[in-house]
């Protein structure tokens, strides 16, 4: 897919693990993983959300757009 | 959206409907097995053993098309050997019939208990019930307009006719199925969609 997921490089950047950021979020580990590893099909504004404020970051630092 | 009491309800349902299927399939599959191994039995039975000559009292009658035919006398000396064979071949395939439907019903039933029911797979046992009543439609007019015919010959009953026409009932009950494996196949689609969805 075009849309590529950047939540592990900016969780890097934070420095926060994905057990802290599940716990913060309120999504469990193993969806957190798939979001990060680019194995979901969409992800909720609610969710984005979350994370764009537990990370402190814009929608655009999480997720990327690449030409196939 | 079913709140948890209704859905424990749903479930509960499903798990007592799920193993009456899977009693009724269990036990239909051995009287499916059975009337087979008789209608080969009958076979290879002599025709006296299928010939009537003598009734002690009262009489026979065989009804067609809420007629009645006192058979008492035509009966005796006849071989029924052929009827009783055609008999048992046709109630094997009819219980053969129920014993798939009630295996694809209690498959989806699982699926129920299991908070799986979405499946592609579930639409495609809701379409094989469909068509499964659809062959129903046919099947089971003929069962009964076989056997009469065959009857009808053997006691050479005359000034009658008999209809042969399709199950409508059935029929539209299996076109119902059609267009239920179509919603579910939809409905596995939105499953797959949300599952996909963080």
């Amino acid at each position: 897919m075009a849309i590529i997921v950047r939540l592990d490089r900016m969780m890097a950047d934070r420095k926060i693990s994905l057990n802290d950021l599940s716990e913060r979020v309120g999504i469990s580990i193993v969806n957190l993983s798939n979001l990060k590893t680019g194995k979901v099909k969409a992800i909720r504004f609610s969710t984005l959300n979350a994370v764009c404020r537990e990370l402190k970051c814009q929608p655009g630092d999480i997720l990327e757009y690449a030409d196939d | 959206m079913f709140n948890n009491d209704e859905m424990k309800r749903l479930k509960k349902c499903s798990h007592i409907l799920r193993i009456m299927m899977d009693i009724i399939y269990r036990a239909m599959f051995i009287v499916a097995c059975l009337s087979l191994i008789a209608a080969i039995a009958a076979i290879f039975m002599p025709d006296s053993f299928f010939t009537m000559y003598s009734i002690g009292t009262g009489k026979l009658e065989f009804i067609i098309s809420s007629l009645k035919f006192d058979v008492t006398e035509a009966i005796l000396g006849i071989s029924m050997k052929d009827i009783c064979i055609t008999i048992l071949f046709i109630a094997f395939s009819i219980i053969l019939l129920i014993v798939f439907g009630a295996r694809e019903l209690a498959r989806i039933l699982r699926s129920v208990d299991n908070d799986t029911p979405f499946k592609k797979e579930n639409a495609d046992r809701i379409r094989a019930i469909g068509m499964i009543l659809i062959l129903s439609s046919f099947l089971v007019p003929a069962y009964d307009y076989i056997p009469a015919i065959m009857m009808m010959n053997l006691l050479k009953i005359k000034d009658i006719s008999l209809n042969y026409s399709v199950n409508i009932s059935l029929a539209l009950a299996g076109i119902l199925m059609f267009i239920l494996s179509g919603i579910f196949r939809y409905g596995s689609y939105l499953q797959d969609e949300y599952d996909g969805t963080v």
